[in-house]
């Protein structure tokens, strides 16, 4: 593989130590039905060793900023602002370098894992390949690293289940070996998309603990996007709440949790917090049709006439007019 | 106490795997419940557990190994299966996706079950009333299942279950894989249901977290036994089996949260 250097441009200290700033990022999918707006003026940052939750609804354009975080949208995608890993520029970057920070930096832990993984292939060799390619491992050394990955990351028998097929293995172990691929090629920045969701709580807190442990040992940074703020409670210190495409709100978890500003994230921690379940009235909205002014505007129940026609500007953390 | 609308005793399930294994793989065994109009009963577990086997009985979709379910007082096996069964017990699933037919459209697909059964369509009447029985809004009519969200989809599925005014719903995860939000909602449509039309509701649910808001009496499954069944307060406030125990601990993010508002353990 072409070496390049991963340095490229770091211009200031402080970038340098964040693993992954995202500033003033529009996302526009055009289709033919018109523009559908995935992202719109989005700024996260993650610090070396942080962690933080992306979390909203399904359909808020949470997946989509993961996969731009990563540069795998389609070419069609019309991606406006910066996104920095470690300092460099990953829009501007060359191919061979956002492939090699792909490939060293940044893992990806997606949300179905029996549908990321080759069904064809043993979960070893899968293991192991992702330790060849990114460390350029012989493949001796990459089946070693391979058995020691899947021993690590809690599953029973490695070297029995090496010849397994995904298939053969529970939805939860599949996690498992989705989570020793993203840890091969040991990442400084680690994206879990949904990772427990639609598994049990049984499986759902081992994992957490798993990952818990993984971030602990390698002191990576992790971004976790999911629905569930209980998850986002054990693994995170940071939140972004995001709503159609846009960030709501922004602050530590347990502030957040304690003392939500905007309505939005008050209505989804009411949703289950007394005798009866409470949802926010209405349904959110397409992306392709998101309502003028404050996206949030129909369903909030603070709504003021202004809130129709302005777009709020980002004040304390939080991003509305009240 | 008027008569139980649901009630299970002895049930068993056997499954046989492969030619050569000899014994049968107990999916079920000795369950018992009896489900009163206007109640529901959650069942926790964790996956592999039978859950979905039970509500698969309960329904008529498989048949039991041993033991009786009678609805409404009478035994499942004498009732017409395709007749009179169907309104009698419905169920909602999971994969919404996978029980919607991709090619109806939505008013089809929630007129279909009238259709089967020989009701007479009132047009507009029916409509609207299987439109309010889901909160559903009526411009979502013409749309086909790829179209709608997946609460929406879910809440066509319920829509559907609902029409043939059923006296047990067997809902089995009904909110995995949904928002919390969309999950409440979900969740108090059946809440509405129950305590408005006297429906008795099996909540199946690996999350123990929406069974606690809807259930009255909580079963936990393990390895295709009740371990433990009682009313919902005493099994979340003193969980006696070790096996029940272990469940409710294992909550995310309950370690924190215990004392907060939102999970409330």
């Amino acid at each position: 593989m072409k070496q390049c250097p991963i340095k490229e441009m770091p211009e200031r200290e402080d970038e340098v130590r964040s693993a992954l700033d995202i500033s003033a990022l529009n996302v526009v999918f055009p289709t033919k039905v018109g523009d559908v707006h995935v992202a719109r003026d989005v700024y996260l940052r993650v610090g070396e060793n942080e962690s933080l939750c992306l979390a909203g609804e399904s359909g808020c354009g949470k997946s989509v900023l993961a996969l731009a975080i990563t540069r795998l949208l389609p070419k069609k995608a019309n991606i406006q602002g910066k996104i920095r890993v470690h300092g460099v520029d990953i829009l501007e970057a060359r191919e061979e370098c956002v492939r090699r920070i792909r490939c060293r930096q940044i893992s990806l832990i997606q949300e179905q894992p029996s549908l990321c993984l080759n069904p064809v292939m043993n979960i070893g060799s899968q293991v192991a390949e992702a330790a060849r390619v990114s460390l350029g491992y012989s493949s001796a050394q990459a089946k070693r690293a391979a058995l020691d990955l899947l021993r690590r990351t809690g599953i029973p028998e490695p070297k029995h289940r090496y010849r397994l097929y995904p298939h053969q293995l529970s939805g939860g172990m599949n996690q498992r070996v989705m989570i020793a691929m993203a840890l091969a090629a040991r990442p400084r920045l680690l994206i879990a998309d949904e990772p427990t969701t639609a598994l049990d709580p049984y499986i759902q807190v081992q994992l957490i603990e798993l990952l818990q442990g993984v971030k602990r040992e390698l002191g990576a940074s992790l971004l976790l996007i999911t629905h569930d703020l209980d998850v986002a409670l054990e693994l995170c210190t940071d939140v972004a709440i995001m709503y159609a495409g846009q960030v709501m709100e922004r602050g530590k978890l347990e502030r957040v949790v304690e003392n939500p500003r905007h309505p939005y994230t008050q209505g989804l921690l009411r949703c289950f917090s007394e005798e009866k379940p409470r949802a926010i009235p209405g349904v959110s909205p397409p992306l392709s049709d998101i309502p003028s002014g404050c996206g949030f505007h129909p369903r909030c129940p603070l709504a003021r006439p202004e809130c129709a026609t302005m777009s709020p500007i980002w004040r304390n953390g939080c991003r509305c007019h009240l | 106490m008027s008569i139980a609308c649901l009630e299970v005793s002895d049930l068993k399930k056997n499954y046989n795997l492969g030619l050569w294994r000899k014994k049968p793989f107990k999916a079920l065994q000795n369950v018992n419940f009896k489900l009163y109009p206007g109640k529901c009963l959650g069942v926790a577990g964790e996956s592999g557990s039978g859950k979905t086997t039970l509500a698969r009985l309960l329904v008529g979709a498989s048949i039991p190994s041993g033991g009786n379910i009678s609805i409404m007082g009478r035994n499942i096996r004498e009732i017409d299966q395709r007749g009179r069964l169907p309104s009698l017990v419905q169920m909602i699933f999971q994969d919404s996706t996978g029980c919607l037919n991709p090619l109806l459209k939505v008013r089809e697909l929630l007129l279909e079950p009238l259709r089967i059964q020989k009701k007479k369509i009132e047009k507009g009447h029916t409509l609207e009333r299987c439109l309010d029985l889901a909160m559903l809004s009526k411009d979502l009519l013409e749309r086909r299942p790829h179209e709608l969200s997946g609460g929406q989809r879910q809440r066509v599925a319920l829509a559907r279950a609902l029409i043939l005014d059923p006296s047990v719903l067997v809902a089995d995860e009904p909110a995995a894989s949904l928002d919390r939000s969309v999950q409440a909602s979900l969740l108090s449509s059946l809440l509405e249901r129950k305590q408005r039309m006297g429906t008795g509701i099996i909540l199946i649910s690996h999350d123990i977290r929406l069974i606690r808001l809807l259930a009255d009496d909580i079963a936990i499954m393990h390895k295709g036994r009740f371990v433990e069944s009682g009313p919902a307060r005493k099994i979340l406030d003193y969980p006696r089996h070790p096996y029940t125990r272990l469940l409710l601990s294992s909550v995310p993010g309950q370690k924190r949260t215990r004392d907060k508002r939102f999970v409330a353990f």
